[in-house]
């Protein structure tokens, strides 16, 4: 790319221009940003996000109900009713505040889920890709372990054993969860390792510690990005589906998915309180997807529409 | 070929060992030890815990209980159930294995339903039909499949004041009208992983060299089609089909829950719920075993339909 430029005949004016190449990642997020889609969908998931980062403060100063403030006049009240927008659960409590904490916990499992999985993820399928052999066999073996383990029931008998909080069940998730992460890092480091610059960085006496941290984890970052997304998404749904069968969060707590197994005794006489927590579970998963999705585009345009 | 299977089959087994290895370390770190493992119940006294732990031998050396317990398990002995009028856990598990069977496999017929879509989505890549396939995958990928059973009941219960409970009597429509709101959900899983992947692998194959090879030497459309496109881009399908069955069995946990659906899965909430620890470590266990057969079966398939699969 040229440094200078000359603009018409006159070499008295000379333009300087930056560079025009601006680099993997500002591409990739300016092409994100250009995805009516995705952006939508970020927006949307940015408001969600905030609405339960803030949920303590809407449900005081707004709604005027704390989650287990009950009100005892209201019982099952449609929503619609006058301070109770979404209506109450058989409590009396307000289905609108506890949709809002719900969401702190959903948010928080699936992000820390996302993170833990990713880092454990990350770290084995680059030594595993990068080094093969016996470490390649060992990280297979455990990633068959793991796989071949209905998930689900596992993690209903360690909620049964251990108690979970939020924290724990994020563990337990990330711990079943890496061998998906694993899979995909392991077979981008089998690409990456044979490149002329890692060859290169070789040659030139880069210990193996060196190659792994400087040539090939920032190559690796937008893939691991991207997997990071499909990782909340299964968290928030799995995190769902332990708490409805009352494995998850202990009901205090609400969410999303502890509230929908409450729902279940009042399906016909309160139908409201089935549709809301599932419609915001959907909305939320749905955003995380198509973030993930249209950042995988904006990475690797070759995939689109594949 | 031999070799291969041979490998493999040694994989499984050790596979099968490390989790049973694990299983035990999970019953002897229950909250309660083993003892509660096997005599979950607030009625049962000092007397019969002694009992207990004497007719198990827990006051064994843990090595030589652990041989004892892989010998068990093997011949499938896993004790008695507390919760089910303390009949042999396989007993309880085998009276459910039949509906869980009968809605696993409607599931799987039906999940297998992606593989067409996924290669009409393929074909008219970018019309309509790919787009609104795209959608649907999407949508599907999102909704919790058992807040649709929610969903579908609560709409059913109000409109026509029926909804899809339990299993349905021997007449085959009653059957049918049982199984197939179940069937349908606890498939949407597979059937969006099955179109998502045809589509991709038939995309890959469209774009060979061999196809447009096919196509220049003025093969039909169907020829091409069935004899070169097809024919490969199905072949790793097979691999999925294996790995579907976890899926589908924490699926059952949820669906059969929901619409009371006398299975394995329901049976494994309801042992939870009486602490019933016997039953739900069965039922991972026998539960895993199941995964790695299917796996196992879906390699083997693989390597024979695809000789160009040589394991090494």
């Amino acid at each position: 790319m040229s440094e200078l430029t000359t603009i018409g005949t006159s070499p008295a004016i000379v333009v300087r221009r930056k560079s025009q190449s601006r680099g993997f990642f500002a591409t990739g997020f300016t092409r994100f940003l250009k995805d009516k889609i995705s952006i939508t969908a970020m927006v949307i998931f940015v408001l969600i996000a905030l609405s339960a980062i803030f949920a303590p403060f809407i449900s005081k100063t707004l709604i005027g109900y704390s989650y287990e403030e009950l009100d005892l006049t209201n019982l099952l009240a449609p929503p619609g009713t006058p301070g109770h927008i979404l209506g109450t659960d058989d409590l009396g409590r307000d289905n609108l505040v506890r949709l809002l904490y719900g969401g702190q916990v959903s948010l928080t499992v699936g992000f820390l889920v996302a993170l833990i999985s990713g880092i454990i993820g990350t770290f084995l399928g680059v030594i595993a890709g990068y080094y093969g052999k016996w470490i390649d066999d060992v990280v297979n073996g455990a990633y068959q372990i793991v796989a071949n383990v209905p998930f689900l029931f596992l993690l209903i008998i360690l909620s049964v054993f251990f108690k979970p909080n939020v924290i724990t069940l994020a563990l337990a998730f990330a711990l079943l969860g890496w061998p998906g992460t694993t899979r995909q890092i392991r077979g981008s480091v089998l690409s990456l390792r044979s490149r002329d610059y890692v060859d290169a960085a070789r040659v030139m006496g880069g210990s193996d510690a060196r190659i792994m941290w400087v040539h090939l984890i920032p190559n690796l970052v937008s893939t691991v990005l991207v997997i990071a997304g499909f990782d909340v998404v299964g968290a928030i749904l799995g995190e769902s589906s332990l708490s409805f069968l009352g494995y998850g969060i202990s009901v205090p707590i609400p969410s999303w998915g502890n509230m929908l197994s409450d729902s279940q005794s009042h399906f016909q006489d309160a139908p409201w309180l089935v549709y809301f927590p599932g419609i915001m579970i959907f909305i939320t998963v749905l955003c995380v997807y198509l973030v993930a999705d249209g950042l995988r585009d904006a990475f690797d345009p070759r995939l689109k529409n594949k | 070929m031999t070799r291969f299977i041979v490998r493999r089959l040694i994989q499984s087994v050790l596979l099968l060992w490390v989790v049973m290895t694990l299983s035990f370390i999970l019953i002897q770190l229950a909250p309660g030890g083993p003892d509660a493992v096997y005599a979950n119940s607030k009625n049962i006294g000092p007397a019969e815990i002694a009992a207990i732990r004497k007719a198990r031998g827990l006051d064994d050396p843990l090595y030589a209980q652990y041989f004892r317990w892989m010998g068990q398990t093997l011949s499938l002995d896993f004790g008695l159930s507390y919760s089910y009028a303390r009949r042999p856990v396989i007993d309880v598990i085998w009276a459910k294995a039949g509906p869980t069977f009968q809605l696993g496999l409607m599931s799987y017929l039906l999940a297998l339903l992606g593989i067409p879509l996924g290669v009409y989505a393929a074909k008219h890549r970018g019309k309509f039909g790919d787009n609104f396939i795209r959608i649907f995958t999407v949508i599907f990928t999102a909704v919790p499949h058992w807040w649709l059973g929610l969903i579908i009941i609560t709409v059913l219960a109000s409109t026509i004041r029926w909804f899809p409970q339990g299993q349905g009597s021997d007449n085959p429509w009653d059957w049918f009208i049982h199984i197939i709101i179940p069937a349908l959900l606890l498939a949407t899983g597979g059937m969006v992983a099955f179109t998502r992947f045809v589509r991709s692998e038939t995309i890959e194959v469209l774009s060979q060299d061999y196809v447009r090879t096919a196509d220049a030497k003025g093969l039909t459309n169907r020829e091409v089609q069935n004899r070169h496109v097809l024919r490969n881009s199905l072949l790793p399908v097979v691999t999925l089909m294996g790995a579907f069955l976890p899926l589908l069995l924490s699926g059952a946990a949820l669906t059969e829950t929901i619409f009371n659906w006398p299975g394995m899965g329901q049976l494994f909430i309801t042992a939870t719920n009486a602490r019933d620890y016997s039953v739900i470590l069965a039922i991972l266990i026998i539960g895993t075993f199941l995964t790695i057969v299917g796996t196992f079966m879906a390699d083997i398939a693989y390597g024979w339909v695809d000789p160009r699969i040589r394991y090494d």
